[in-house]
């Protein structure tokens, strides 16, 4: 009895207890548990409805293999979504939270995660900013850029841009990107009808109106580069270059992007080939990458718009000296394989009326002609 | 004893924090400002009363052997439930005081009151003791958060003061603010009472909580 007194009592005593404490502790938590799990959900959400202040009852959708989203919500009232996406900014990755409602325009947007410079790009996180977002729909049109801070700008703009996608696709709905001016009416801008054409060795050609052709290219970039890059060149009726523009790439921004800027791109114009070009300090691989898609569209060029090498009229002496007529300009060559004069072809015509460039072209191409039927 | 002198004691003369300084972590560590310290006052009255009651009810049921767990068990069960309920319903101060709600299971106060107390006196004379040390301990902590708010943040109960929100003395605040604040609080009361606090409390061998089982106290006292 001695033992039941000394063991069994006292451990019957605090299991009887520990018992009693579990049950009443199951019942407040039964009692409780909705209002918590409430109470961590309105907290969850506020710092969504500050985005969607429609929304309510947020409930995370998979945005897996969606590029560049962080993560995405959908409000359970329908009001919309909350999604955060991300681009290169200036300090690194700079992430943006928006919130879209149900009929596709843009209910807040708000600056999350960067390391943007403090007073500079840190002022896309500033309401007078990111208050203009508010309304916009997928075209984002009228959105300006900060004056100082055009790389942090155009990276928000493009992470609002990846989170229209998303919703896109996460909606199901049909999202229009924002306007952008097609590559091909860059090159040739006032030409409107561009037809289709086929060019083999070229990933697309199109046929601009009787200005030109425009031969689009496809290759590597930037060797880290996710993808290729497309280069659409436009090759007038001359045969010379009309223009250079870069079609879809994923060069880094800001530094291979220059090499795809029209600033850049424009020294292209009125060329035959990329010599002579400069490359893009600190954008040499990009650089180089449109150089060898430029090179080799223009070699597929005569395919489509004939040979346009000028024809030239080669007459050789015995002496070896030779004359050759080339357009209006004759060129005089003497036994050296040296210019001796040039003059105009039609003798009562004067040289002078002929442009410096004709006749300068001119000479090029009789000595080429000339010393091919040496080699010949 | 008289029952109002039972609830008056824990007010002043054997007030838990500034005369017998038991529960002082949570003293020292949420006061940083007034509501802080009067919610956690006010959680640990609720644990201290609920507890009180039902040791005293259960003293005969429960053999010595094993009373202290059964205290920590029942105290433990009346803390989750505060935990919970100021979960759901008071979620900023839960947030407040973090970890100290917890630690309000082994807060000296409580645990000292039911085997000081409880497990020796009737259901209602435990009651009442408990109001009395429950209202004692979230005086003292309405003190000290509301000095230590006043004078190192500028504000009382988030309401700023004129004058003094602009040059707050911040490291009232700041953890060695509890300890300055509370040494002159036990400093005035002890010149006010002209020592007669300190003295309630003796500091001797037999008044130790280990007494009974200090290997020292057979030979006559620590250390000897």
């Amino acid at each position: 009895m001695k033992a039941v007194k000394e063991f069994v009592v006292p451990a019957a005593v605090l299991t009887a207890i520990c018992l009693v404490v579990s049950g009443a502790l199951a019942g407040t938590y039964q009692l409780t548990e909705p209002v918590i799990e409430a109470a961590k959900r309105a907290e969850a959400d506020a710092s969504r409805v500050v985005v969607l202040p429609d929304g309510k009852n947020f409930e995370e959708v998979s945005a897996s293999g969606l590029d560049n989203i962080v993560d995405a919500y959908k409000a359970g009232n329908g009001a919309g979504y909350v999604i955060t996406g991300k681009a290169k900014g200036y300090g690194g990755d700079l992430q943006v939270m928006a919130g879209i409602s149900s009929d596709g325009k843009i209910t807040g947007v708000k600056l999350m995660d960067n390391n943007e410079t403090q007073g500079i790009g840190s002022k896309t996180g500033e309401a007078s900013y990111t208050d203009q977002y508010k309304g916009k729909d997928s075209t984002l049109d009228g959105v300006t850029t900060i004056s100082g801070a055009t790389v942090s700008s155009k990276a928000f703009e493009s992470a609002v841009n990846t989170i229209f996608q998303a919703y896109g696709s996460l909606a199901g709905v049909e999202v229009a990107g924002p306007e952008v001016t097609p590559p091909e009416t860059i090159i040739f801008p006032d030409v409107t009808d561009f037809t289709e054409v086929a060019l083999d060795g070229a990933k697309k050609a199109i046929k601009a109106g009787d200005a030109g052709y425009v031969i689009v290219m496809e290759g590597q970039g930037y060797s880290h580069a996710a993808g290729p890059m497309e280069i659409y060149v436009g090759v007038g009726m001359d045969g010379k270059i009309a223009g250079v523009a870069a079609g879809a790439n994923s060069e880094t921004a800001g530094i291979g992007s220059q090499a795809l800027e029209p600033d850049y791109l424009k020294a292209y114009i009125g060329k035959t080939s990329p010599d002579g070009i400069d490359n893009i300090s600190g954008a040499t691989e990009t650089s180089v990458g449109v150089k060898k898609l430029v090179r080799a569209a223009m070699e597929l060029a005569p395919a489509l718009i004939g040979d346009t090498t000028p024809k030239v009229d080669l007459t050789v002496a015995e002496d070896g000296s030779a004359s050759a007529v080339i357009g209006a300009v004759r060129v005089e060559i003497d036994a050296a394989g040296k210019v001796a004069g040039v003059t105009a072809a039609d003798e009562t015509a004067d040289l002078a009326s002929i442009a410096p460039e004709e006749v300068k072209e001119a000479m090029d191409n009789a000595l080429a002609a000339y010393n091919a039927s040496k080699g010949a | 004893m008289n029952k109002l002198k039972i609830l008056v004691n824990g007010i002043i003369k054997e007030n838990p924090v500034l005369v017998l300084v038991l529960g002082t972590c949570p003293a020292l560590a949420v006061t940083n400002s007034t509501i802080n310290g009067v919610g956690m006052g006010l959680a640990a009255t609720f644990v201290l009363i609920c507890s009180n009651v039902v040791i005293s009810l259960l003293k005969k049921a429960i053999p010595d052997k094993v009373r202290i767990p059964c205290y920590i068990v029942i105290i433990a069960g009346f803390v989750t439930i505060v935990q919970l309920m100021l979960q759901a319903y008071m979620k900023s101060l839960y947030d407040a005081l973090g970890i100290f709600l917890s630690l309000i299971v082994v807060n000296c106060v409580i645990l000292g009151r039911a085997e000081m107390f409880a497990n020796k006196n009737s259901v209602f004379d435990s009651f009442l003791d408990g109001v009395g040390m429950g209202i004692g301990f979230t005086l003292a902590l309405f003190l000290m958060g509301a000095l230590r708010e006043i004078f190192g943040v500028g504000t009382f109960c988030n309401i700023p003061i004129p004058g003094l929100s602009s040059e707050p003395i911040a490291i009232l605040a700041q953890a060695p603010g509890g300890f300055f604040v509370y040494g002159f609080i036990i400093a005035i009361l002890n010149k006010v009472s002209n020592g007669k606090a300190v003295k309630r409390k003796s500091f001797d061998c037999e008044s130790c909580p280990s007494h009974a089982g200090c290997s020292g106290a057979l030979k006559g006292g620590c250390g000897r």
